[in-house]
């Protein structure tokens, strides 16, 4: 591991951005965070709302019309090398609000995250448990530490 | 001669950098995390690597006005913070006025004013420019004037630069008043002498009064109002990233570490030197940095309705220790 | 998208009030979490007139439902929102219930008021701890979630999710969310331990000088104001106005429990009503588990029957929360859902003026806002 992976191992800043959906990812992140039981800080991983100053963007939720232009905005605002992780099943395909219709393609819904921003990652879940998170965003760091 | 206190200039300086960039970790670990009866992070990782992180990220144009003036700021507060930590050096003390009480204030000032340039100039994404159609049929008032969130803290820096302060600069005027000289040297020649004014009643109103201003020069969080969480969120340095975002967190850790040096300086008669001295600063560093982690951790952000009283009342405090120094002297 | 000139021209005269500046906050905001644009109108620092910009994330849930067999509805509304996913299934399967004429069995009803209740605790924490992170007060927060935690455990061990829980089915509730010896014991223990650590949490918080300097006085709401604007839940009660739909709902008629009101109308008396909520809820939840009756958990023996629209009013933490929908054909017609936070925009807006920019973000708060909940469809019905 070189002195530029050593570092960037050492500090990690997460940005959340939260879609649409129904609020429980962004709580259980959140709490992942916040909450002493499961303390993301640990792992070297803090939690931030400035894009200026993120690494990697976790993003929740289905991502609605009105939100898909302030997404792709917000991730262009990332300094490189960034990454993104995409949380819970409505990040991950839709969810329930993109396909319950079958076919028929959701007026509301401008699809799941990896149709709007490329994706590194994807954590399952509805909703996703903190535990999941840690392990995700944790799982995720090899990549971001490979980029130069 | 000179090149020999050139060298111990810049080893000073480099002892200084790295002892500052331990102490946001050390806030962190070991004070704030263990109130929140948490693990925390590892000593190193909020302040230093987190840092040299930032030195090697990609930079982009950042949001601002004026782009390149705006990225400079952080280098101007260090050079500024820099030549204010070379005042505090009794290398120095030669040079006549520039080694003072007034030199230390001015540069201060010179920090602080910072603020405000890197908050008029920033222009982040999150409140203005963000991608949203406000206007939509039957929104209120369509034709007020748009501001963005780091206007807002251009306001409050302003406000921090013309009162939010001032305890401090009184607290610097006790051991001035003390000693009878406004030189450094003569001030720590007297406590050499005398022992440390710390020991004395002026001496412990004063270091009170230092803290809190202090405190507020720092924007630490109770007094964080230029960049807290709840409605600015970070403020000036909003758009900061990559490398001068990095040389933004030097400068500002660096600053906690100096304004410690200035306490040491005229409180303990321990000035930041290539000698068994340079542990006062260090220690009064640790020490000021744990009890400020402390007192964040146990309080909430002040709006102007507490931030204001909590300024007066230290005034005060101020003043009585000015008077206590009058009445210690005659 | 309608432009600016557009704007103007629909803005009528008497509203053309120029305000010296205006702050925009969203829809990205460390305060907010979730998705809203609040649009503040300032002059020196003082908020003069606020507007909240809703309908960010909505997803037609009511659209979706709309069509789909009352069983799969039903579980859809879980998704309405990720904090009061059970009150959403229940009040969903009590209107189904309603309009096909389905008995309950009395087991079920005391599960689902256990159900409500546990969210309720869960939902009045976040909420505390929510506006502990607001007032940037990191340590009161971290404290609230660690105790949060044991709430979240028993959700878990009921529902088998840690967020979407909903223990309801048409006709009962599902078998795995049953009470057993081991649960009971298990959920009474951490009721004992969460009176004691809460109660602690609340002595400490009232005590606070600094924290009570910040939300003594703030987000004033006069009871007038609040009845003009619909106002429901604890916001309503921290205004002074004793009113909790559970002391008509038939569930809620073997359990005795408080009505909390506050008299100060801020965002002190919001914090309070809550927090003493907190334990109405551990007393309600107590008596369940002493007088849970033995019997079937869900009655099977229905049929589907077509039937108008029926209306069904439950109080979930939040406030008021009402679903309605007709049958036809065992598929649903004209579901619509209205939930408590949509009431409480107008107090959240109106609470906002005449503070500091940085007491904004915390008035809302104070109104427990769930703004996922509430992006529904509306129609304004003029009278």
């Amino acid at each position: 591991m070189g002195f530029k992976s050593y570092t960037r191992s050492r500090a990690v800043h997460v940005m959340l951005v939260y879609t649409g959906g129904c609020n429980g990812c962004d709580i259980e992140i959140v709490n992942s965070v916040l909450s002493p039981k499961f303390d993301i800080e640990q792992y070297k991983v803090f939690l931030t709302w400035n894009p200026r100053e993120a690494d990697i963007l976790v993003v929740t939720g289905p991502v609605t019309y009105r939100n898909k232009e302030p997404l792709i905005k917000i991730y262009e605002s990332i300094p490189n090398p960034k990454m993104v992780v995409a949380a819970g099943s409505c990040a991950l395909m839709g969810g329930v609000y993109d396909n319950i219709h079958g076919e028929i393609e959701s007026e509301e819904i401008a699809g799941p995250v990896d149709k709007v921003i490329p994706v590194d990652a994807k954590i399952p879940g509805c909703a996703v448990r903190p535990e999941d998170i840690v392990s995700g965003v944790v799982a995720v760091l090899p990549i971001l530490l490979g980029k130069d | 001669m000179n090149l020999m206190y050139i060298g111990a200039i810049i080893a000073t300086f480099i002892i200084a950098v790295i002892v500052g960039l331990w102490l946001p970790g050390i806030q962190r670990k070991y004070v704030q995390a263990r109130i929140q009866q948490r693990i925390g992070p590892p000593v190193s990782s909020p302040g230093i690597f987190a840092t040299t992180k930032f030195f090697l990220k990609e930079s982009v144009t950042p949001n601002a006005t004026m782009p390149r003036m705006y990225n400079a700021l952080p280098l101007i507060t260090l050079i500024v913070v820099a030549v204010l930590f070379i005042t505090l050096m009794p290398y120095v003390y030669g040079f006549g006025a520039f080694a003072s009480v007034v030199a230390i204030v001015g540069l201060l000032k010179v920090e602080e004013v910072m603020y405000l340039f890197m908050s008029s100039s920033s222009q982040s994404i999150l409140s203005k420019t963000m991608p949203f159609p406000d206007h939509a049929k039957g929104g209120v008032h369509l034709d007020a004037k748009k501001s963005f969130l780091e206007q807002i803290s251009a306001n409050r820096s302003l406000r921090l630069v013309t009162f939010g302060s001032l305890p401090l600069y009184l607290a610097m005027f006790i051991p001035v008043i003390m000693a009878g000289s406004m030189k450094l040297q003569n001030i720590v020649l007297v406590q050499r002498a005398t022992g440390p004014f710390l020991l004395s009643v002026p001496g412990i109103i004063g270091a009170i009064a230092f803290f809190v201003g202090f405190l507020v020069v720092l924007n630490e969080y109770p007094f964080s109002y230029l960049k807290g969480k709840s409605d600015v969120i970070d403020g000036p340095i909003l758009e900061y990233m990559a490398k001068s975002r990095g040389v933004y967190f030097i400068a500002h850790s660096f600053l906690l570490f100096v304004g410690s040096s200035i306490f040491s300086t005229l409180y303990l008669g321990l000035p930041p030197s290539l000698s068994i001295d340079l542990l006062g600063p260090i220690v009064c560093s640790i020490i000021i940095s744990m009890a400020g982690a402390a007192v964040s951790a146990f309080s909430p952000l002040f709006t102007n309705r507490e931030f204001y009283p909590t300024v007066v009342a230290t005034t005060g405090v101020a003043l009585v220790g000015i008077l206590a120094a009058f009445i210690t002297i005659m | 998208m309608v432009t600016y000139e557009d704007g103007l021209k629909t803005c009528s005269p008497k509203e053309r009030q120029v305000f010296e500046t205006e702050v925009d906050m969203g829809t990205v905001h460390p305060a907010a979490l979730e998705p809203y644009r609040v649009r503040l109108f300032v002059e020196d620092e003082i908020v003069k007139d606020a507007e909240i910009h809703v309908g960010i994330n909505h997803r037609g849930i009511e659209r979706i439902m709309e069509g789909l067999p009352v069983e799969k509805g039903n579980a859809l509304t879980e998704k309405v929102c990720g904090i009061c996913s059970n009150a959403h299934i229940w009040n969903s399967c009590r209107a189904g219930e309603g309009a096909i004429g389905i008995e309950v069995p009395e087991r079920a009803i005391y599960i689902r008021v256990l159900m409500e209740e546990l969210e309720r605790l869960h939902s009045h924490m976040l909420y505390l701890a929510h506006g502990s992170e607001v007032l940037s007060h990191e340590t009161f927060s971290m404290r609230i979630f660690y105790i949060r935690e044991s709430v979240m455990d028993l959700l878990r061990m009921m529902g088998g999710n840690r967020v979407q829980y909903g223990a309801s089915v048409l006709g009962g509730i599902r078998p795995r969310a049953d009470l057993d010896a081991m649960r009971t014991q298990k959920i009474l223990e951490t009721m004992d331990y969460l009176e004691d650590k809460v109660g602690d949490f609340v002595n400490r918080f009232v005590r606070d000088p600094m924290v009570m300097s910040r939300i003594t006085g703030t987000g004033q709401l006069s009871q007038k104001e609040a009845l003009k604007r619909e106002v429901t839940g604890p916001t309503l009660r921290a205004t002074g106005y004793e009113f909790d739909l559970r002391r008509e709902m038939p569930e809620y008629e073997p359990f005795e429990f408080d009505v909390i009101t506050q008299d100060t109308c801020d965002v002190k008396a919001n914090i309070v009503v809550r927090a003493l909520e907190i334990f109405e809820a551990i007393k309600i939840i107590r008596q369940v588990l002493k007088d849970v009756p033995e019997g079937p958990v869900v009655n099977r023996d229905w049929e589907m029957v077509d039937s108008p629209v029926y209306k069904s009013y439950i109080e979930v933490p939040r406030g008021r929360c009402y679903h309605s929908y007709g049958v036809e054909n065992g598929r649903m017609r004209h579901v619509i859902i209205r939930t408590p936070s949509m009431s409480n925009i107008g107090a959240m807006q109106e609470s906002c003026i005449g503070h500091p920019i940085q007491d904004a973000q915390l008035c809302i708060v104070s109104c427990d806002p769930c703004f996922t909940c509430t992006d529904r469809a509306i129609q304004v019905i003029r009278l």
